[in-house]
C-alpha cells in the first residue's frame, strides 16, 4: 500500500464517518502571515550581521518591541507561543550589553536541567558565530566541581535552575560576588511552570536573589517568558513583586495546523462507559507510523507510557524485527544515556514513534515532528497546546489530536471546544505566604544575609517570624540585626519541587552475579510501583518486584513475562485537626482549616493486557504515609440525610459521587491540575472513612492508627458518623487552594448540579458523578438532591 | 489569629495552651522551676569539670573564683582586653609563648628558624623563598558551623607569628555577631603585616570562610591573595602513610608529640558559642580559647617538623624513613633535585636495605627523567650488585648499556648473570629479560666488534 502524506491522511480522515461521529471538533488553524521590523539602530552591527546570516533578516514586530523594552530597563514578561523566537528577545539585549560592556553579567533560570542544556546550546552557537569573548555556562548539580570556579568569575551568562539558586548560589552568594555586582539581567522562561507549590517557594527565591542583588547594589531587569495563560502578568508581578509589562502580541508567523477534539464513542450507554482513550491512541498512532509520519504519543501516566508503548511495539515487532528504537517509550525515570539516545533518534528520523509522559513537553529538541496524539487532557490548556507544539514547530502542516478520557474535565472540553480554541481561562496561582513556605525561605535568607529591622520579607509580619525564630535558637538578635545562629544549611532542607526529595532505585536482579540499576522512582511514587509483587514496566519489558526495600531505597525485581500488570490500592483518611473558619448553610456545616491526611497502600489488583480483565487481588503491607495540609470540607448532618428517603448504601453513593464531581470541579475552578488536590469521605474525627476503591465500596474504621476493614455488609455504619466532604490541597501545609473553594462553596455546589443536569447519560457517567459502577445506579438523582439539601433550595 | 500561632499549629507545637479549669498552669509553672533548677546543676556540673580538666591553665586560681558573667568574666578569665578601632569592638587575648617552653618534642625555639625554602616547596609556592619564618601568620578559626556558606561565621580568629625568637598568639573574638566587623578590621591589619598564610586545610576553609565574612561586612581584603602553606596537603603527603587520619590533632599526639588534656572537641564548639550568645558565661568560651591557641602553637611545630623532613635534618627519634621517602616523592614530583638528592643521601652509601633500594630507585628515576643518564647507571649498577638482583636496576641498566652505551656484549654479559643469580623476578619478569638477551645475540652475530666507547 502506498503511503500517505499527512495531508492526505487528514483529508482521509475528514471522509471516515466513524471518525467524524466521535470527533468533537474538528479545527483548522491557518497559517498566518509574519510581521517584522527594523533591528533598533543601537545593535551591534555584528549582531546584525551574524543574526542575518541564521535567515533573520528583521526581527519579529514582537521581538523589536521587547528588545526595545529590556533595553529601557523595563521588567516584561513575554506570552507568544511555541517557535515565535522568544529566545532573541532576551538573548539580543543581553548579548548586546556585553558587547558594549564586557563586565555585564545575565543569570538565566529554566525550571529543568535539560532545557537549561537546550537553551545552552543556542546561545553557545550565536555567541560561536560572534566570534566574541562572552563566556555561557550551564551550572547545576552536574557541573564539575574544577569547573565551578571559573563559572563563578567569568561566566558572563550563568544559566541554572531554581533548585541550583536556592541551594547552590545564594547560600554562597560571596562566591558570585562578581556576578550580582554586575548582573544587569534576569531571565525567567517557562513562567507558567512556577505556579502551586512550586510556584510558592521560586517566589520565594526570587526575593531572596533580589534581596542579594541589593546588597550588592545590583538592580537587574527581569525578563520572563510565559506560555499562553489567563493571567500571565499578574502571574508575573505575584512572583516578582513589582509592575511587569506585558508582551503578548506575536508578530511570527505561523504554519498550519490541523486541531481534532476526539471523544471515543460510548460503550456502555446505560453506564456511561466509554471507550478508552488507549485504544484510538493505540490505532490512530500505528496508522500514522505505517504511512512514515513521525509521531509522539502523550500518556497521561508513566503506566500508560509502559502499556502504550508494549501495544506499539507488538504490532511493528513484525515489520521492524532488528531495529528496538522504531517505536519507543521515553519518560523520567529512563536513564539520561538512553533518554540522549531517544531524542537524536527522533531528530534523525530513526525512531519514527515516542510515547512520553509530559518530560517532552517542554523545549527539549527532538526536532520536527509531524503529529502528536494526546492520550487524554493534559490537565491545562497551556500544557495542551505546548504538547501540541511539538508537533510541527517549524514550518509545514501539522496535525494535533486529543482524545479524551472519561472524566469530568476531558469531558467538559469536548463539550466546550470554544472554551479551548478561544482565549486562554487558564489562572496560575501561587501562595508564596503559605507559612511554611515562607517561614523556610526566611531561614534560608537570614543564612544569607542577616536581616536588619524594619526590612520587609512576603507578606506577613516578619518580625514575627524572626521572633520565633529567635525562640527557636535558630537566629540571635543582636543591634537590630537577626543572625543566623545555627550549624546546619537551611536551603537542604526542604526541596523546591517535591515533598520528599528522595528516590528509591530499581536493581535487576534477574541475573544474580550481575545486579543493575535500571530506573529510578521517587519516593512516593515508589509505594504504588515497585511494592512488593507489583509488575513494573519499563521500555516495555515487564519485571516482577521481589522485594522493596525502604530502609535501604531499593526495589529488587526480576525480569519476567506476564500477562498481567498490577495497580495499587490505596486508601486516605482525613481527620481534622483545626478549623480555621466555619458558617452554616441550611443542610450542612462549611468549614476550612488544617488536617491530617494518611494514606495507605493496602494491596494491588492484577489486571490483564489488552481485556483490562480483572485476575486477582495481593495484600501490600508498607508503612502509612501522614501529611498535615489544608482543606475544605462540610458536614451534613446524618438526620437530615436520612430524610431523603434513600437507603444508607444509596446515601453513601451520592455522597462519593458529589465528591468525585466537587473534586474535579475543584481543579477547573482553582486552574490546578487533579493531582493537586484531593478527597475523602469519612466523618470529621477521621474515626470512620468511605474507601473509594474501584472495585465496590466499603467503610473502614480507623482507630488508634489502626486500619479495620469492614466489607461491603457494614454500609448500615452511615448511621454512625455524621458524613463530611473533604476536597484538602495534596501538599503538606496547603497551597492556599482550600480557603479558596471554602469561599466558592455555593457556587462549586450549583455548578455540580448543573453539570450533572446537563450530561446526556442515564444514571451518572464518569464525566459527570463518575462510572456508574463506582457510585452506584442513582447517584444521579440522588446528588442534586444532597446539594438541594445543603443549599436549602 | 497571629500568623505565627497559625504557623505553630501547622508545624504540630503547641500554641500557648489555654490555662484548664484546674491549676494545670501552676504546675506547668513547677515544672519550668525544677527544670531551671536541673539546667542550673548541669551547668555547674560543667563547669566544675571544665576547671578540673584544664589543669594546664595558668589561671586556675582565677578560674575557680570566677563569678563575674559577661564581658568583664572573659576579661577577668581569659586576661584579655577589649579593644576599640573604627568599626566598634571587639576582645582580644594576646599571649607571648617564650622561646624556652615546651611544645610536644621541642622547644618553641627549636621552630623558629625554619627554612623559607622548603616551606616553599611545601606549599607549592616559590614565591614564600623569599621571605623568612617570622614573615608567616599561623591562622586558624572556630566557626559557628561547619556547613560553609555565608551563614557561617568566624567568631574566634587565631593569629600566630614568631618574632625575636618568641612566638605571639593574638586571639580575637566577636564577643556577638555585631563585633564582627571591628574583629575583622583587626585581623586584616595584622596580615597586611605579614607576608604569607600557614593554615591547616584554611584553602578549604578558613580563608575561604573569612573571604566570605569580610565581603558580608564591606571590608576591603585580600587574604585569598597571601601566598599560602595549608599544612594538611603536605602532611597527608609525607605523614599520612603512618597515620589513622589526617586530623591536627592526630598529628600532635603521633608526631609532634603534644597530649592535649580536657580538649573541647571540635563538632562542641558551635554549640558553645551559641550557648555563650545567651548565657553570658565566660568559662563557655574559655575551652575554645585554649583549643585554637594549641592548634595554632602546633601549626608552627608541625611546620618546623615537615621543613625539616624536607631539608633531611629532622630529629631521628620522631621521623619514619617512610616519611623520608614520602617527602622524596612530593619533591621528585615538583622535579626538585637538589632537595630529592639530599633527602635520599640518607639512604645511599653500600647498603642493599630496602629503603636504601627505594630510595636509590627514586633517586635514579630522577637523574634519569632530568637527562642525568650517567648519574642514574651509577645508581643501577650499585643496586645490580645487591643480591637478590632487581629487575629495575637489571633492566634499566641493560637499556642503558645497549642504547647508550651500545655495549652489546656487556648489556649480555649482564643479564645472563641476572638470570643465573639469586634474583626474583616474575614471570613477565624472566620473560623480558630472555627476549632481551635473545635480542643482544642477534646483534653480537650482526656486528660482533662494533663498541662505542672501547676503552
Amino acid at each position: 500500500m502506498a503511503k500517505l502524506t499527512l495531508d492526505e491522511w487528514i483529508a482521509r480522515i475528514r471522509k471516515n464517518k466513524s471518525f467524524n461521529s466521535n470527533a468533537a471538533a474538528i479545527v483548522d488553524i491557518p497559517d498566518k502571515p509574519g510581521d517584522w521590523e527594523d533591528y533598533p539602530s543601537w545593535v551591534d552591527p555584528r549582531l546584525v550581521a551574524v543574526l542575518q546570516k541564521r535567515g533573520m533578516e528583521k526581527p519579529y514586530k514582537h521581538q523589536a518591541q521587547a528588545v526595545r523594552f529590556i533595553r529601557n530597563g523595563q521588567d516584561v514578561v513575554l506570552v507568544t507561543p511555541t517557535a515565535s523566537g522568544k529566545t532573541l528577545c532576551y538573548n539580543l539585549p543581553v548579548l548586546q550589553s556585553i558587547l558594549e560592556e564586557p563586565e555585564t553579567r545575565a543569570l538565566y533560570l529554566f525550571p529543568t536541567k535539560a532545557l537549561a542544556q537546550d537553551q545552552m546550546h543556542e546561545v553557545h552557537s550565536l555567541i560561536g558565530d560572534l566570534k566574541a569573548d562572552i563566556k555561557t555556562f550551564t551550572y547545576d548539580g552536574d557541573t564539575p566541581d574544577d569547573a565551578r570556579q571559573a563559572i563563578r568569575r567569568q561566566g558572563h551568562i550563568v544559566v541554572t535552575n531554581p533548585d541550583m539558586l536556592h541551594a547552590g548560589i545564594l547560600p554562597h552568594h560571596t562566591k558570585w560576588q562578581k556576578l550580582f555586582m554586575n548582573l544587569k539581567y534576569i531571565v525567567i522562561d517557562e513562567l507558567h511552570i512556577y505556579r502551586g507549590i512550586f510556584g510558592s517557594h521560586f517566589a520565594n527565591v526570587i526575593r531572596r536573589l533580589v534581596r542579594i542583588c541589593r546588597f550588592y547594589g545590583a538592580n537587574p531587569v527581569f525578563v520572563c517568558c510565559s506560555a499562553t495563560v489567563a493571567n500571565p502578568r499578574e502571574h508575573a508581578e505575584k512572583i516578582l513583586e513589582r509592575p511587569v509589562a506585558l508582551l503578548d502580541k506575536s508578530g511570527a508567523p505561523t504554519a498550519a495546523k490541523t486541531f481534532i477534539l476526539y471523544n471515543p464513542p460510548i460503550v456502555n450507554r446505560e453506564l456511561g462507559i466509554r471507550q478508552s482513550a488507549m485504544t484510538p491512541a493505540r490505532k490512530i498512532a500505528s496508522d500514522l507510523i505505517d504511512n512514515d509520519i513521525q509521531t509522539i504519543v502523550f500518556a497521561t501516566s508513566r503506566l500508560n507510557v509502559e502499556v502504550l508503548t508494549k501495544y506499539l511495539k507488538d504490532k511493528f515487532v513484525k515489520t521492524k524485527p532488528i531495529d528496538n528504537h522504531f517505536v519507543t517509550g521515553y519518560r523520567g525515570g529512563y536513564l539520561p544515556n538512553l533518554r540522549r539516545e531517544i531524542e537524536s533518534g527522533l531528530r534523525s528520523r530513526e525512531v519514527m514513534g515516542v510515547i512520553s509522559t509530559n518530560a517532552l513537553e517542554l523545549g527539549i529538541d527532538i526536532g520536527n515532528l509531524e503529529a502528536c496524539i494526546m492520550t487524554g487532557y493534559p490537565g491545562s490548556i497551556a500544557s495542551t497546546w505546548q504538547q501540541a507544539g511539538r508537533a510541527g514547530r517549524r514550518s509545514g502542516h501539522s496535525l494535533a489530536i486529543l482524545i479524551a478520557r472519561s472524566n469530568p474535565l476531558d469531558q467538559f472540553i469536548m463539550e466546550n471546544p470554544d472554551y479551548f480554541f478561544a482565549l486562554s481561562p487558564e489562572h496560575c496561582r501561587i501562595n508564596p505566604d503559605n507559612l511554611l513556605i515562607l517561614l523556610h525561605h526566611i531561614k534560608s535568607a537570614a543564612f544569607e544575609l542577616p536581616f536588619e529591622k524594619g526590612e520587609k520579607f512576603g507578606g506577613e509580619n516578619l518580625e514575627e517570624f524572626l521572633e520565633y525564630l529567635e525562640e527557636k535558637g535558630v537566629l540571635h538578635h543582636t543591634n537590630d540585626r537577626w543572625h543566623w545562629a545555627a550549624e546546619s544549611y537551611p536551603a537542604d532542607e526542604v526541596s523546591l519541587r517535591s515533598i520528599n526529595p528522595e528516590n528509591v532505585v530499581v536493581v535487576d536482579a534477574t541475573d544474580a552475579g550481575n545486579h543493575k540499576v535500571i530506573a529510578e522512582v521517587d519516593w512516593d511514587s515508589a509505594f504504588t510501583m515497585v511494592h512488593d509483587e507489583a509488575i513494573y514496566l519499563l521500555a516495555s519489558d515487564q519485571y516482577h518486584v521481589d522485594k522493596l526495600d525502604l530502609e535501604r531505597k531499593k526495589a529488587y525485581v526480576r525480569k519476567v513475562d506476564t500477562d498481567y500488570y498490577t495497580d495499587a490500592m490505596t486508601y486516605t483518611n482525613v481527620r481534622v485537626i483545626d478549623s480555621f473558619d466555619h458558617h452554616r448553610e441550611p443542610g450542612a456545616i462549611v468549614e476550612h482549616g488544617e488536617v491530617q491526611v494518611v494514606r495507605k497502600v493496602v494491596g494491588y489488583k492484577k489486571i490483564k493486557f489488552y481485556t483490562s480483565e480483572n485476575l486477582g487481588y495481593g495484600d501490600v503491607n508498607l508503612p502509612e504515609k501522614d501529611m498535615h495540609t489544608t482543606s475544605y470540607w462540610f458536614t451534613i448532618p446524618r438526620d437530615r440525610l436520612r430524610g431523603l428517603g434513600f437507603t444508607p448504601a444509596e446515601i453513601i453513593d451520592g455522597l462519593s459521587a458529589l465528591a468525585y464531581t466537587l473534586q474535579h470541579l475543584s481543579a477547573m475552578f482553582l486552574m490546578a491540575d487533579t493531582h493537586d488536590i484531593d478527597r475523602s469521605l469519612g466523618d470529621k474525627s477521621g474515626e470512620w472513612f468511605v474507601n473509594q476503591g474501584k472495585t465496590g465500596r466499603s467503610i473502614a474504621s480507623f482507630k488508634e492508627g489502626k486500619l479495620g476493614m469492614t466489607d461491603s455488609g457494614a454500609v448500615a455504619r452511615i448511621d454512625e458518623f455524621d458524613p463530611t466532604i473533604f476536597i484538602f490541597d495534596s501538599y503538606p501545609g496547603g497551597i492556599g487552594f482550600s480557603e479558596l473553594l471554602y469561599r466558592e462553596h455555593t457556587n462549586l455546589l450549583s455548578a455540580v448540579v448543573n453539570l450533572i443536569r446537563k450530561c446526556p447519560c442515564a444514571y451518572g457517567c464518569p464525566s459527570c458523578v463518575g462510572p456508574t459502577l463506582e457510585v452506584g445506579k442513582t447517584a444521579k438523582e440522588i446528588v442534586p438532591k444532597i446539594v438541594e439539601l445543603i443549599l436549602g433550595k | 489569629m497571629k500568623s505565627i500561632d497559625k504557623l505553630k499549629r501547622l508545624t504540630g507545637e503547641n500554641v500557648n495552651k489555654a490555662p484548664s479549669a484546674d491549676n494545670s498552669g501552676e504546675e506547668q509553672q513547677q515544672n519550668r522551676a525544677t527544670a531551671e533548677r536541673l539546667r542550673q546543676l548541669d551547668d555547674l556540673r560543667h563547669r566544675i569539670e571544665t576547671v578540673v580538666n584544664r589543669s594546664r591553665s595558668p589561671n586556675k586560681a582565677d578560674l575557680a573564683g570566677a563569678k563575674t558573667r559577661g564581658n568583664q568574666g572573659l576579661i577577668e578569665i581569659l586576661s584579655g582586653e577589649e579593644i576599640e578601632n573604627e568599626h566598634g569592638r571587639f576582645f582580644l587575648v594576646s599571649k607571648l609563648i617564650r622561646g624556652s617552653s615546651r611544645h610536644g618534642h621541642r622547644n618553641i625555639r627549636d621552630a623558629f628558624d625554619f627554612n623559607a625554602d622548603a616551606a616553599a616547596m611545601l606549599a607549592n609556592h616559590p614565591g614564600i623563598r623569599e621571605y623568612c619564618s617570622s614573615d608567616a601568620l599561623f591562622l586558624d578559626t572556630e566557626t559557628t558551623g561547619l556547613s560553609g556558606g555565608t551563614g557561617t561565621m568566624a567568631f574566634l580568629i587565631g593569629l600566630g607569628w614568631f618574632e625575636e625568637g618568641h612566638f605571639h598568639v593574638h586571639q580575637i573574638l566577636a564577643r556577638d555577631f555585631g563585633e564582627e566587623k571591628a574583629a575583622l578590621a583587626y585581623l586584616k591589619e595584622i596580615a597586611e603585616r605579614k607576608k604569607f598564610l600557614v593554615t591547616f586545610n584554611g584553602k578549604a576553609f578558613d580563608i575561604n570562610l573569612l573571604t566570605t565574612r569580610f565581603i558580608l561586612n564591606r571590608i576591603q581584603a585580600d587574604l585569598a591573595g597571601l601566598p599560602h602553606l595549608d599544612l594538611l596537603f603536605p602532611s597527608r603527603r609525607i605523614l599520612g602513610h603512618r597515620l589513622e587520619n589526617c586530623r591536627l590533632i592526630t598529628l600532635e599526639t603521633d608526631v609532634l608529640g603534644v597530649q592535649r588534656e580536657g580538649d573541647i572537641p571540635g563538632w562542641e564548639i558551635p554549640q558553645r558559642y551559641f550557648d555563650w550568645l545567651r548565657k553570658r558565661d565566660p568559662l563557655l568560651l574559655a575551652d575554645i580559647f585554649e583549643h585554637n591557641r594549641l592548634d595554632v602553637i602546633s601549626m608552627a611545630t608541625l611546620t618546623a617538623h615537615l621543613t625539616e623532613i624536607l631539608d633531611a635534618r629532622a630529629i631521628e627519634q620522631y621521623v619514619k624513613t617512610d616519611d623520608y621517602l614520602a617527602a622524596a616523592g612530593l619533591l621528585l614530583k615538583r622535579s626538585e633535585t637538589e632537595s630529592v638528592e639530599k633527602i635520599l643521601s640518607i639512604f645511599q652509601g653500600n647498603s642493599c636495605s630496602d629503603y636504601s633500594m627505594q630510595s636509590k630507585k627514586k633517586l635514579a628515576q630522577l637523574y634519569k627523567r632530568t637527562g642525568r643518564l650517567d648519574d642514574a647507571a651509577k645508581i643501577w649498577q650499585d643496586m645490580a650488585a645487591c643480591s637478590p638482583v632487581s629487575f629495575y636496576a637489571v633492566s634499566e641498566l641493560a637499556k642503558w648499556l645497549e642504547h647508550r652505551i651500545r655495549d652489546y656484549s656487556a648489556a649480555k654479559l649482564l643479564v645472563e648473570q641476572a638470570l643465573h643469580k639469586e634474583n626474583i623476578f616474575s614471570e613477565d619478569e624472566r620473560e623480558s629479560i630472555q627476549h632481551r638477551l635473545k635480542r643482544l645475540n642477534t646483534r653480537l652475530a650482526a656486528k660482533p666488534f662494533i663498541k662505542k666507547d672501547d676503552p
